[in-house]
Order: structure tokens, then sequence, then C-alpha cells
């Protein structure tokens, strides 16, 4: 029977023991599955009384005891549809169920400089990647992550390297029957002066439950660039965890667009430190939930050094009974003079019954930075709506035509044209009225 | 077109329009003038549609049709347009796109086919030279950042590209100095034809010496007081509201 008090939750139900993972790994693998496990059990699963987790509940997920699957048969699967389908890519990796499915995916002839791996040949290697051995306490999924970890894409791009072309990252998880688990983890590391942008997109096929929980940590060393692109499409059993770490050294830059379109239980949590000067670190997306979807938008950005920026745009459009978080903070370590931190956090509510809780913060304690922080949340205009149906345009279009406008300026972080052009579609797919989706269809 | 009969409307509890009968021919221009807070734009608020108005008596009807219990945009789509007092701002939707949903969605409503792109562009150029109306103000936002003269131009010219049967114009004249007035009038004059009625609802007679209107009312405290020609107008204008208030009162 698993404990469960106030301030303890056990981990058993997501952890059961899985005896073949670890199967051909070498000693060191096994040593931090193991590691990451007794803290996992030493300190449980998030509660309500850890900030982050206050309005985010896990009863659902933990009744569903999502459990990870020991390697069977290749899946049937003839096609992995990304958000760049049919582009020229540096690299296309697909994972179907937490594992690279190597017909699916196109990982030869990379670009001089590029290097990626499957974390599952990893770690059979004589040596631990650094970044994989990285600690978080106050995050336990990240734990989780650690000890179950079946794959996840390892990349290295040498200093210099500047990618032409994006590298896409298909997730697919089949949910037949039954509630799986995969458990990833993603090693990110760009050279000095190297460039890349990085396309994600998550998706389930099927109708059963699924838990994927991905921690990625990112290294951008100086004057890097790292563009990261994220869609996730989940369906009402959909349970999709994900922490990103990131480190920017000097002169790097971060730009990361998350686009949370759907789930059970959604959450994206990034955190970030600006280590090095004049770092600009760009964090931006939406969150458009239906029927009883719940979003966590978490970011923690902290400025170390003098002179660096950050800036944060996330909006979100909720309906139904749908229910997001937004928690933001923004630190400014003593000395870090020059910084300029910015975020704010909109959302539109279309039904009385939708629910954001939102929390931006700032914690300054330095004397000469230049932070903003703002929070607005609303329900469409009522002035705007009976405009446009005196205009003679039906009451769903007018409401479809405000979402959209809510949203006009959340993309405009996404430089790619044909990515913005896709994750528009899929933002206009969203928000579309029933009858307009049957005339487009 | 437009006959109103015994219009009785209120806003909460509050008695705004008691008792209006109102009757608009084909091709006939009818000014409503009054003083602020006779029930001028209630009035006309409540022939759009707008929520927030109940009607406690009386009849509207559009055509034959009882206007009154129409969707805004079924009145729209019938043809009916009402020129917005204080035009609403769109943040994020384009001019360009507004005028473009808004023809499609009348033309959906009548069974015909929406405009493809160039056939848009033709009719949206074929009026926006005489408003005054650059390229410019059709890519931006609805309304956005536009003066108040160009909101109204603007109205002006959503209500040619529609082409309605009845126009409402809510104090079109309200904030305009006198050249952007008279380009707004010689738009409303252009599209005076003898299929399409207007219905100007002004606090000032100014508006009249432009668009020369074929009837006249006076509205006070929720009724139409006095109906005359366009010299009731004028002669408003010389002795002001203060004979219709002051009969109120006794």
């Amino acid at each position: 029977m698993a404990t469960s008090t106030r301030n303890f939750r056990s981990p058993e139900p997501l952890a059961p023991a899985t005896a073949w993972l670890g199967d051909g790994e070498a000693a060191w693998a096994a040593g931090l599955r193991t590691a990451a496990r007794a803290r996992l059990a030493a300190h449980g699963l998030p509660t309500a009384k850890a900030e982050t987790w206050r309005h985010t509940n896990l009863n659902r997920l933990l009744a569903l005891a999502p459990a990870p699957e020991a390697p069977g048969g290749t899946p049937a699967l003839d096609h992995a549809p990304g958000l760049l389908a049919g582009e020229a890519v540096a690299a296309r990796l697909v994972f179907v169920d937490g594992r690279l499915n190597p017909a699916l995916s196109q990982l030869d002839e990379l670009p001089a400089g590029l290097e990626i791996r499957p974390l599952a040949a990893v770690l059979g290697d004589g040596q631990a990647p650094e970044a994989l051995a990285q600690e978080d306490a106050t995050r336990p999924f990240h734990d989780l992550a650690t000890a179950l970890m079946s794959d996840g894409m390892v990349l290295e791009l040498s200093p210099g390297t500047v990618l032409e072309r994006p590298i896409e990252c298909v997730h697919i998880a089949l949910a037949d029957e039954g509630a799986k688990a995969h458990h990833l983890r993603h090693l990110i590391r760009l050279g000095a002066e190297s460039a890349a942008d990085i396309v994600e997109s998550r998706l389930t096929l099927g109708t059963g439950a699924t838990l994927v929980n991905e921690s990625t940590s990112i290294d951008l060393a100086a004057g890097a660039h790292l563009s990261l692109t994220r869609l996730y499409e989940g369906g009402a059993e959909d349970h999709g965890i994900r922490q990103s770490f990131a480190r920017l050294d000097k002169g790097a830059r971060l730009e990361a667009f998350v686009a949370l379109l759907g789930g059970a239980l959604n959450r994206e949590e990034i955190v970030a430190e600006v280590v090095g000067e004049t770092a600009s670190c760009d964090l931006a997306g939406v969150y458009l939930l239906a029927g009883r979807q719940h979003g966590d938008v978490i970011t923690e950005v902290t400025h170390a050094v003098p002179d660096t920026t950050s800036n944060q745009v996330f909006k979100g459009v909720l309906d139904d009974r749908a229910q997001a978080v937004f928690q933001g903070r923004v630190t400014v370590a003593p000395g870090a003079q020059g910084t300029d931190g910015r975020q704010l956090n909109k959302t539109l509510l279309l039904s009385d019954e939708a629910e954001i809780d939102t929390k931006p913060e700032l914690e300054i304690y330095a004397d000469d930075v230049k932070c903003a922080h703002g929070a607005t949340t609303g329900a469409l205009d009522e002035d705007a709506l009976f405009y446009l149906r005196a205009r003679g345009i039906p009451l769903a279009r007018a409401r479809h035509l405000l979402v959209e406008a809510f949203l006009t300026d959340a993309l405009e972080g996404v430089t790619s044209a044909p990515l913005r052009e896709a994750l528009a579609a899929r933002i206009q797919a969203w928000s579309a009225p029933e009858d307009a989706k049957g005339e487009e269809a | 077109m437009l006959v109103i009969e015994n219009l009785h409307v209120s806003v909460g509890d509050k008695p705004v329009l008691r008792g209006i009968d109102l009757e608009i021919a084909a091709g006939e221009v009818h000014a409503i003038m009054g003083p602020n807070g006779s029930g001028k734009s209630t009035l006309s608020y409540v022939l759009a549609g707008r929520e927030g108005y109940e009607v406690t008596a009386g009849r509207a009807l559009f055509e034959g049709r009882d206007l009154l219990a129409q969707a805004p945009e079924e009145r729209a789509a019938d043809g009916l347009f009402l020129a917005f007092q204080y035009p609403v701002e769109l943040p994020g939707v384009t001019n360009m796109n507004f005028l473009k949903e808004s023809v499609n969605a009348v033309r959906a409503k009548r069974d015909e086919g929406p405009l493809d792109a160039m056939q848009f562009l033709k009719h949206v150029r074929a009026k926006t030279s005489q408003l005054a109306i650059t390229d410019e103000m059709l890519r931006r936002a609805v309304n956005v950042g536009f003066s108040g003269g160009e909101k109204k131009r603007n109205e002006v010219l959503q209500m040619a590209v529609l082409e309605p049967k009845l126009a409402v114009l809510d104090e079109t004249d309200s904030g305009l100095d006198i050249d952007a007035l008279k380009i707004v009038s010689e738009g409303v004059n252009a599209l005076r034809s003898p299929e399409r009625s207007m219905l100007v609802i002004t606090h000032y007679q100014r508006l009249l010496n432009h668009i020369v209107p074929d009837r006249v009312h006076v509205l006070a405290h929720g009724r139409i007081v006095d109906s005359g020609g366009r010299e009731l107008a004028e002669k408003l204008e010389a002795s002001g509201y203060a004979d219709y208030e002051a009969t109120e009162a006794a």
C-alpha cells in the first residue's frame, strides 16, 4: 500500500520495479538509476505543499499508475507526422513509445560538426556524460526520468558549427491499452559560437492513457544560439511532464517556444541559469486547453552575472473547465547589474468554469536592473463581439476571430516562416468553431 | 422598409424608449434629433440587436420581418447596418480581414459564394478613394490607433462595402471637424439610392446640412415629440431643445 501524507507522496505508483531496465548498460548507468531511485524514495513525488504543484492535481495520474514497458517488437508505424513533415532537415529523430525508431528517423549523413546518438546507446559507453548526473532535489520527476530512462536524444554540436537546417524530433506514444509510461532524458550541448534549431512535436495515437516524462539538459557555450520549438498535442488521457535545465554561457542565446495544445495534464517547466555576461534567454509560448485539460507553464530564470537579458511572453486560451497554471520566477542575483528581465502572461477565459492560476514573480538582489512583469486575465470583449456580429459575422466565427486576434502576436518569436505557419495552422484548428471545422475538412 | 410600432425599451428597470412609432419607406432618409439622454443611441442599439436592452412592448418590422427576434448577425445579413457612434477597436484583426469576413458572412447568409481575393480587393478599392482611406489603413488593426475622423470614415467604408438596405447612422458627426464631416457626408450621400433607406441620428443640425433628410423627428424623453420636413432641423438649431424638454417637465 502506497503511503501518502500531507508531506510525503509515495513514488510507487509511478516507479514500479523494472528489472529489465539496465540490460547491457555500463555500471555507471546502473549507479545513476539506483541513486535517482533512492532520492525519489526519500523525497517522494510532489505534494500540494510544493509551490509549483499547488494547483496541479496528480491524483488521476497516480490512479492510472502508468508503467514503463519492456522493449517489445517494433511498432507498426509508417510515418511520423511532425511539424516539419516533408521539409529538409539536418536530422530527424522519431521516438515511438519512448524509444528511437531508426526506420522512421534520419540520422545518416549528419552535417559536419553535429553528433547525435540515442541515449540507449550512450548508456553502454565507458564513461557517463557529465550532464546526465545532474541532480535536482526539488524536481522529483527529474529523478523519475533518470531512474526509468529508456532512451533520449544526446546531441552535441562542435564549436563554430552553424546548422542551416533544423533538427526535428517527433515523439509518438501509441496508447492502445492500459496505461503506459515513457521516461526520457535528453542532452543538448552546443559548442562556442555554434547554432541550431530544434523542432520537437509530441503526440499520442490511440485512446489509452500515457505518461511521457522527459528531462532535457541544455548547455550553451559562449556565443552559442539555440532555437527550441516544442509542440505538445495530447488527448484526454495523456500526461506530459517535461523539465528542462538550461545553462547559458557568455553571449549565448536561448529562444524557446512551447505550444501546449491539450492533454489531461501537460506541464512544461523550464529552468534557465544565465551565467555568462550578455547572454539572453527568451521563453514564449501558448497554452490552448478545453474540456477538463490541465496545463502548467513553470519558468525559473536566474540572472547570475551582469548585463544579461530575459524575456518571457506566455499567452493562453482556456475553454470549458480547463485549468492552467503559470508560475514564472525571475531572479536577479546580487551583483547582476544591468539585468533586463521581462515577463508577461495573458490568459483569455472562454468559459466561466475555466481557471488560470498565474503568479509572475521577481526576486531582485541587485540595484541597477530593468525588470517588469505582468499578468492579465479576461473574457472575450462583449463590445467587440457585438461589433463583429453587427457586421454579419456569426457568433461562433466572431469568437474564433477574437481568439485568433488574441493569439496573433504569440508566434512573433518563431522566426522560421514554415514553422510559424505550421504552428499557426495547429492553433487555427484548435480555435476554429466546430461547424467551420467541418467546412474546412 | 422599417416600421416601428409603440416600441418600449428598458435598460435595467429604467424605461428609456416609451412608445416610438416610426415608418421609413424605401429610399427615404429620416433624421432623429434630440438632446442627450433622450434615447437616440438606445434606439440604434435596439435596432441592431445589442444585448442589455429589454423590449417591454411594441415591435419593429424590417421588410415585414420581426427584426427584434433576430440575432445581430441575421439583421446585418438581411441588410441592416449600424454605423457606431463609438466604433470598437479590434486589436489583432486587420481592417481588410474584418471587411472580408463581414462581406463573406453576409454573402453566405444570402447563399452567395465568397468573393475571391481579387474580386474582394476590387470591390473594396472602388469604395476607398472617395473616403480618403489608404491601403495602410486597410492593413492596420480595425480602428486601433485611428483618429476620430478615421474611425467614422471606416464606418462609412464598411457601410459602402456591405451595401445595406437600411443604414442607421448613430451620431456619425460626433468628433468630426469640418473637413472630416464633409468626407463622411459625401461618402454617405454617394450611397443614397431609391432602394436604400437611412436613419440619421444626431444631436446637431450641421450634419443635416450635408446629408439632407426627407423627414426630421425630435426625440425627447423616449418619445417622438415632433416630426416635420428638413425645416424642423433648422428651427431646432435656432431654438434648441428647451421647448421639448420643458413640455415634458410640465
